[in-house]
């Protein structure tokens, strides 16, 4: 059996929920482009999910329950942040709910996500030093443009430009790497 | 430049520009319609949502080594660097990083910005932000993320090195686990340092380590000792009955593969690593991928490791031409130190020792 498609029906919840983190987690950051909340959300998601472990005959697909978790917590906080900043822009409501159905829709399967997720690692130890240096700062430091851009001496909107074409480089490249490795198997 | 279906390179600067947060209300408006209209913008988005998702965990792993803790001795970078290469005291001081603390810091499973995160959760007094921390706690102690396999291969190589002894069953075969074609089972006793002895199950060979010399029997034959094994291993190739089974002690890309060290080293070396699902939370099950062009290496290598201490509780080679080995921890009595050393399987037998390679 492979692992891929090992059934998760005995694993805890807890378990189940942390394998979905990145997937949990992209779907956060695109609701609220904020890493400090998206972590919070997910931080307070895991708590329903500890509370419904007492009763999981409750749940028949936990992935699906727990997306739906998910989106509850990230609605509910992006309105109480709204309220509390009302002269700042959020994402638009209309666009909130695409993107949030758009994550209930992606049913990507184990074994794929597995197989980009190693796709992505290796794309990134192709980038170059500046290149990953960049990722670095922003996905590890969770350093905002501004603070990356006085970091490397540049502005933030090159600093904002760079990491777009790098994303859109490592995602061509993990692309570039699942179709060599169909091809291949 | 509109996005439509036809222009996917339209449709990717609006998923760009949407995580980067600078779309306007009406390119905001413009990727809600090609999201709702366009199954390849959908699945455009669900790619770049994944990849976002998983550059943060990987960076709440350390995966990237921040050039923070890198670029601490950089003087030109003095001032930037107060700003973000200290640690918070959580009081608002910052404390300055030593060399010394750089290292240690590299060798912890937390990153700087999980401890900052983690210094955020200690402000927080309510249930919620408690129960949040245990969360977290039962994600490093149970189950780490992709990205920790390293962290779990580390242990792994940690416990193979302390001088404990263990015992293991190998089985090596082609084809399948459950039909097994050509099927050989040895026994080992290893400990670290080097100390191992192998016997087949069928008496036909014993070979082992005491750290410094390597040696090997057959049965009713003579020892041959050796403290260079790569010259043992042609020695007595023709001499023994299934002496393929020294492939695994003459390669260089299986340097005593039966050495669980030695496995693990090759895994780091040569291996992209990712932690699997397993359904025994007192295991971690490590997934080894041999990267692209290097057919001459087991393709695949599973393994699974006490999740308390590191010890590597079972490993499954699997190689592209259907050869198969599989490495089993079995409970066995203790053994002495003497038990690594020839002359405790010499009995009466003639002893010759080779000369080294220079």
């Amino acid at each position: 059996m492979e692992v891929g498609e090992r059934s998760l029906d005995n694993v805890p919840h807890i378990q189940q929920y942390l394998q979905f983190r990145s997937e949990f987690m992209g779907y956060l950051y695109a609701m609220t482009r904020d890493f400090e909340l998206a972590e919070e959300i997910y931080q307070n998601a895991a708590v329903v999910v500890i509370e419904q472990a007492e009763k999981p005959d409750t749940i028949r697909n936990f992935r699906a329950w727990a997306k739906e978790v998910i989106r509850r917590q990230a609605l509910y906080a992006l309105r109480a942040k709204s309220n509390s900043a009302k002269h700042t822009r959020f994402v638009s409501p209309e666009l909130l709910d695409v993107v949030s159905n758009t994550f209930l829709e992606d049913d990507a399967t184990a074994n794929p996500a597995q197989e980009e997720a190693r796709a992505l690692r290796q794309c990134l130890e192709d980038l170059t030093d500046r290149k990953r240096n960049l990722i670095a700062m922003r996905y590890e430091n969770s350093a905002s443009f501004d603070e990356i851009s006085e970091r490397v001496g540049s502005t933030p909107a090159a600093v904002q430009r760079a990491l777009s074409r790098i994303r859109k480089m490592l995602h061509r490249c993990v692309e570039r790497r699942l179709h060599l490795a169909e091809e291949i198997s | 430049m509109t996005a439509s279906p036809e222009n996917p390179d339209a449709i990717e600067d609006l998923i760009a520009g949407h995580f980067d947060g600078n779309l306007t209300e009406q390119q905001e408006a413009e990727l809600v319609q090609v999201l709702t209209s366009s199954t390849l913008a959908k699945q455009l988005f669900h790619a770049y949502m994944r990849m976002e998702g998983r550059l943060h965990s990987l960076g709440r792993d350390g995966y990237f080594q921040s050039p923070v803790i890198a670029n601490q001795n950089t003087a030109n970078q003095k001032t930037a660097n107060q700003k973000t290469a200290a640690l918070s005291d959580g009081a608002g001081q910052l404390t300055k990083i030593t060399p010394a603390d750089q290292v240690n810091i590299q060798r912890l499973p937390f990153t700087l910005s999980q401890l900052r995160k983690s210094s955020r959760l200690r402000a927080t007094t309510s249930f919620f932000a408690a129960c949040a921390a245990l969360v977290l706690l039962l994600g490093w102690v149970l189950w780490p993320a992709d990205a920790n396999a390293n962290n779990v291969l580390e242990s792994a190589q940690r416990a193979a090195a302390d001088l404990i002894d263990r015992a293991y069953l190998i089985t090596i075969s082609r084809g399948g686990w459950q039909r097994p074609i050509h099927s050989h089972q040895l026994m080992i006793n290893v400990r670290g340092g080097r100390h191992y002895v192998i016997q087949s199950m069928d008496g036909s060979y014993t070979m082992g380590s005491d750290g410094t010399d390597y040696w090997m029997t057959q049965r009713d034959g003579p020892i041959w000792i050796t403290s260079d094994y790569r010259k043992l291993a042609p020695e007595i190739l023709r001499k023994i009955p299934n002496r393929h089974l020294l492939r695994l002690a003459d390669s260089p890309n299986e340097p005593f593969m039966l050495n669980v060290s030695s496995l693990l080293a090759l895994i780091e070396n040569s291996y992209d690593v990712e932690l699997a699902r397993s359904t025994d939370p007192a295991k971690y099950h490590v997934r080894a991928f041999l990267p692209f062009g290097r057919s001459n290496q087991a393709e695949n290598i599973d393994f699974w490791a006490d999740a308390k201490n590191g010890t590597v509780l079972r490993a499954e080679l699997t190689w592209k031409n259907g050869r198969r080995a599989s490495i089993q921890l079995i409970d066995t009595p203790p053994v002495s130190e003497r038990w690594y050393h020839y002359s405790q399987h010499a009995g009466n037998r003639p002893v010759n020792r080779l000369q080294a390679t220079k």
